[in-house]
């Protein structure tokens, strides 16, 4: 009977989360929020449901099998713990402060995953990562808070960047070497890997540099500092966080300066990089070989990739259960390897929902990049989403042997503090940033409802060709004129809306 | 107008306008960017999950195979006439392997526990994957039940395996017979052997005993020196490169001394003036060392590893590699004690017999296999592995000469015993020093050929260590394989 009910839990949570998927891509649609608001509430019925099946199961297990070493109060106690932060985050949360709520839910999708499976690993981590995340829930809020009303933020580009190379050359010289590259330092109680918020910084920096100004100055002194940057990454050896760091520039880049050559000097010089690279270090060459054949090797360097592959491969379509798989048997399983315990064990239909559901959250991210109207809330917006994706395509496609292993993380779901704290905080960031989209795009709205032709109203002000420099003149002048009539003469919203109705759509 | 309509315009307007947002566009762009990165992704994982795992994870490494045996009885093996060689009990709720034949399929069918040997680790994924219809395995699940797995169907030969195994007790040997036309291996006897029923409780003695090791496979996993057997290669590499090879000449007069070496044949034997099918016939050494001397080491080397030597012989069970390392900047003594089998090579029966096949097949080698299908626990067919065609190892007239010269060592020369048999006996015999003591010479005794008769054909490659301790020889062996195969 029990194992009817692990079988019907297994498909219940496929189906529950293929549905949840499908709903996050819904709600991106432009429609008014009163409209989204069922879809919402299935969300966060159906992100209960999944934690508790999954939960389910793992008492089930846990019963089943001494060998396993937890006892039901312990694991229900920490599920009464997780159930009261899901509670909180997805629906109490939302409903006092302004926020997106999709992205709000498919965060809370993130760290129910999380919970399940940093449980399922290693019971004490998942403890340990739920006070984290504690932590980082208020540094959340706070930055919910602070980042839509602080304006003075946008001006302290070169702040980003000397806090963020000071944190990098503190890991160089403070941190010792595990896992072939220097990534932590060790506070005594608490291991801080200072690479996640550096992301966020050097973010932070190019969005402010690319805000003050978008002329050939600004494009080399942040191409140097980025440089610097990946330098000092570089010889810390965590190419990883240095290749995510020069695609977030070259992206950014392009997007500020709508320059297409600086893509393909980006690509060249990312061409040029890894040629080096592969020349220079044995353990790049060693991470290739391994990713073109890991089986010569298997004892050894080929291990955790073959691992990796006979977990998910042994999981097939539709995984093995929570429990029923041997996700342990992959090194360092809980972090850089997270997705090839969940394909094990949930399968991989689940797998690529999940792949799907980090795509929409990177396009949520950049939905909200479309709409807020600020240069530098765009290009920040922007680019932590696409740090995001990036993030998350490295650790994917590592897991699966699509790419050679970079050893980065899956944010959110993998186990580690910092990442776990960095990770709150840059959604902190894109959700302030959604609060001011909305503001705008409502804004705009009226303006629009006023019969203002603002079709270039959206960001990037200082840099307009000469045609749309005209464009811009000729749109201050109708908002001049709008403005400048008596209120009593305004025309009315209502009359506007009337006015647009009896225009033909043909004619545009 | 209806509301409805009414939407629909002001929307039309809206989107127009936003039609003037180029700024957005670079952002749409990257979009898309990550919507193909996510694609290329998933069409990866269902392109591997579909056509790759199901090889990779049938790998020893992968430990998975312990948590499904929790769940799934382990499947049977089954011989080429459906006797099972291998299958499980339940007694008193405890899984049982049963091997009915014990110690004659020892290394070939192998055992599941200690790290497992033989198809029971080269099949051990397909063993525990079960096949069994739904229903079956959710009724299954309620009357808490393991399902039962899928079984294995080889191509090897009850009868004859148990001959071959009862005609080589006692000696340290290997035989394996292959079809050559089909690639299927009907026998691969290697003794001393063990009880794979008793493994658990004779583990610690056989893996302590290292001068019979009855865990090898001698017959793919063994490694020698191939003695005469390898005039083959020499044979062939020899007339490659001179195509009036029949117009070879040597005079043998049993000894040679050259700078600081003496070399001689077997026993001294004089052999007198000789052509190359005469020197092949009898096994001259002398002869072979002169030709070795006229080869172009490079293009031998380069023609040896088309004969499969430093390559995986890729079959479907646990095999090495033979070993082909002579180089142009070799002595002359090393290049002449090559090309007549002594020196630094090493082959294996598998190695020897898969070139044999090739020549009794027109050229062509097909696919070393033992096993035939797969089959679910009602008996329906899951995976099939058809007998196809691996490569090409030479042409056919090269193979139709080689048997000619193959043939001739039965009608003249070391093979004489199987002249007169109702079959056709082509094949090669070799003798190697293995090592030498003061009072004896401990030999090893090869033989690989194979034999036709209407259309049959079979290859077998007999080896025997430490000849010194029986009256026979390989291909004494060999002769009484064919024999009863073909009687």
């Amino acid at each position: 009977m029990t194992e009817i009910l692990l079988t019907g839990s297994k498909y219940l949570i496929i189906i529950l989360f293929a549905y949840f998927t499908y709903i996050s891509f819904r709600v991106q649609r432009d429609a008014p929020e009163e409209k989204k608001k069922s879809s919402y509430i299935l969300q966060r019925v159906f992100l209960l449901l999944i934690h508790a099946l999954a939960y389910l199961c793992i008492c089930i297990n846990v019963i089943q099998n001494p060998d396993i070493g937890l006892t039901i109060p312990q694991v229900l106690g920490l599920y009464a713990g997780q159930l009261g932060y899901l509670v909180i985050m997805s629906i109490l949360i939302p409903s006092f402060v302004s926020l997106s709520k999709g992205i709000n839910n498919v965060l809370c999708m993130f760290l129910a995953i999380g919970f399940i499976f940093q449980t399922r690993l290693d019971f004490d981590t998942s403890v340990r990562q739920f006070f984290i995340l504690l932590f980082g829930t208020a540094a959340f809020l706070v930055f919910v808070f602070f980042c839509k009303r602080a304006k003075f933020l946008r001006n302290l580009t070169w702040i980003y960047c000397i806090v963020g190379m000071a944190l990098l050359l503190l890991v160089l010289i403070l941190s010792r070497v595990t896992k072939g590259a220097k990534l932590a330092i060790d506070l005594g109680f608490f291991s801080f890997q200072p690479m996640e918020f550096v992301k966020i910084l050097f973010v932070m920096f190019v969005a402010s540099a690319f805000h003050k100004a978008n002329n050939l100055k600004t494009v080399i002194i942040t191409a140097a500092a980025a440089a610097i940057h990946v330098l000092i990454v570089v010889f810390c050896r965590d190419l990883g966080s240095g290749l995510i760091l020069s695609i977030i520039y070259v992206l950014m880049l392009y997007v500020a300066t709508k320059k297409v050559r600086y893509l393909f000097i980006g690509a060249g010089g990312f061409a040029a990089a890894a040629f080096a690279a592969y020349h220079l270090f044995s353990h790049v060459r060693v991470r290739v070989q391994v990713w073109l054949d890991p089986w010569t090797d298997i004892d050894n360097k080929g291990y955790q990739i073959a691992q990796s592959l006979f977990a998910i491969g042994t999981g097939g379509w539709l995984g093995s259960g929570i429990f029923r798989g041997s996700p342990n048997q992959i090194p360092v399983v809980s972090n850089d390897m997270v997705f090839s315990a969940i394909a094990e064990e949930m399968g991989a239909i689940f797998a690529i929902l999940l792949i799907l559901l980090c795509l929409c959250f990177v396009l949520m991210m950049m939905r909200v990049a479309i709409r807020v109207n600020n240069t530098f809330y765009k290009l920040l917006a922007f680019g932590l989403g696409t740090s995001y994706g990036v993030q998350v395509f490295l650790t994917i496609g590592g897991a699966i042997k699509f790419i050679p292993l970079t050893g980065v993380n899956l944010p959110f779901i993998s186990s580690g503090g910092s990442s776990l704290l960095a990770s709150m905080i840059f959604i902190g960031i894109i959700q302030a940033l959604y609060v001011i989209s909305e503001a705008d795009v409502e804004h705009e709205r009226e303006m629009i409802a006023q019969g203002a032709d603002l079709s270039d109203f959206a960001g990037f002000e200082h840099m307009k060709s000469p045609k749309l420099k005209e464009r811009k003149v000729k749109l201050e002048e109708t908002v001049d004129v709008i403005t400048h009539i008596p209120a009593e003469d305004r025309i009315k919203k209502v009359d506007v809306e009337d006015k647009i109705r009896q225009i033909d759509p043909d004619d545009f | 107008m209806n509301p409805f309509r009414e939407r629909k315009k002001i929307n039309k307007v809206r989107k127009k306008i936003s039609r003037g947002r180029i700024i957005n566009q670079d952002i749409l762009k990257v979009s898309v960017f990550f919507c193909v990165l996510a694609a290329a992704l998933i069409v990866y994982l269902c392109f591997f999950l579909t056509f790759e795992s199901g090889s990779i994870i049938n790998n020893t490494y992968n430990k998975r195979s312990e948590s499904f045996k929790k769940v799934i009885e382990r499947g049977s093996i089954y011989s080429s006439d459906g006797t099972p060689l291998a299958y499980s009990e339940n007694r008193d709720g405890v899984e049982v392997r049963i091997y009915p034949y014990g110690n004659v399929f020892a290394q070939v069918v192998g055992y599941e526990t200690n790290g497992a040997l033989g198809l029971e680790a080269s099949y051990n994924y397909y063993l525990l994957t079960s096949h069994t219809n739904m229903f079956e395995k959710i009724a299954n699940e309620f009357k808490g039940q393991k399902n039962p797995g899928d079984s294995i169907h080889t191509s090897l030969d009850r009868d004859l395996q148990t001959f071959i195994s009862d005609l080589l007790d006692g000696q340290k040997a290997s035989a394996i017979c292959i079809d050559p036309q089909t690639g299927q291996i009907k026998a691969t006897v290697s003794k001393p052997d063990f009880d794979p029923n008793e493994i658990e409780y004779i583990w610690d003695d056989i893996i302590s005993d290292e001068e019979n090791s009855p865990l090898v496979n001698r017959a793919t996993q063994g490694i020698y020196t191939p003695g005469s057997t390898f005039k083959i290669f020499t044979l062939m590499e020899y007339m490659r490169e001179n195509p009036d090879f029949e117009n070879y000449y040597y005079n043998c007069e049993g000894i040679l001394e050259g700078d600081g070496y003496t070399m001689s044949c077997i026993d001294q034997t004089a052999h007198g003036g000789e052509t190359l099918e005469d020197a092949f016939a009898w096994s001259c050494n002398l002869a072979f060392a002169d030709i070795g001397l006229k080869l172009d080491i490079d293009q031998f080397a380069a023609f040896n590893s088309n004969l499969l030597f430093n390559r995986d012989l890729n079959v479907d069970i646990a095999s090495n590699k033979a070993v082909f390392s002579l180089q142009k900047t070799d002595s002359d003594f090393m290049k002449m004690q090559t090309a007549f089998g002594q020196g630094k090579t090493l082959t294996n029966p598998l190695h020897l017999s898969l070139v044999m096949c090739a020549f009794a097949n027109d050229g062509v080698l097909m696919r070393p296999h033992y096993v035939t299908k797969i089959t679910s626990p009602s008996g329906a067919v899951v995976k099939t592995f058809k007998d196809k065609e691996e490569e090409r190892l030479c042409s056919s007239s090269e193979a139709a000469t080689m048997n000619r010269y193959l043939h001739s060592v039965v009608t003249q020369g070391t093979a004489f015993c199987m002249a007169y048999e109702d079959y056709t006996a082509y094949g090669k015999t070799g003798t190697a020093e293995t090592k030498s003591d003061k009072e004896q010479n401990i030999d090893l005794s090869f033989f690989v050929g194979y034999a036709e008769k209407d259309g049959q054909k079979l290859v077998v490659c007999v080896n025997i260590e430490d000849t010194t301790r029986t009256w026979m020889s390989a291909v004494d062996f060999a002769h009484e394989i064919f024999n009863y195969y073909f009687y």
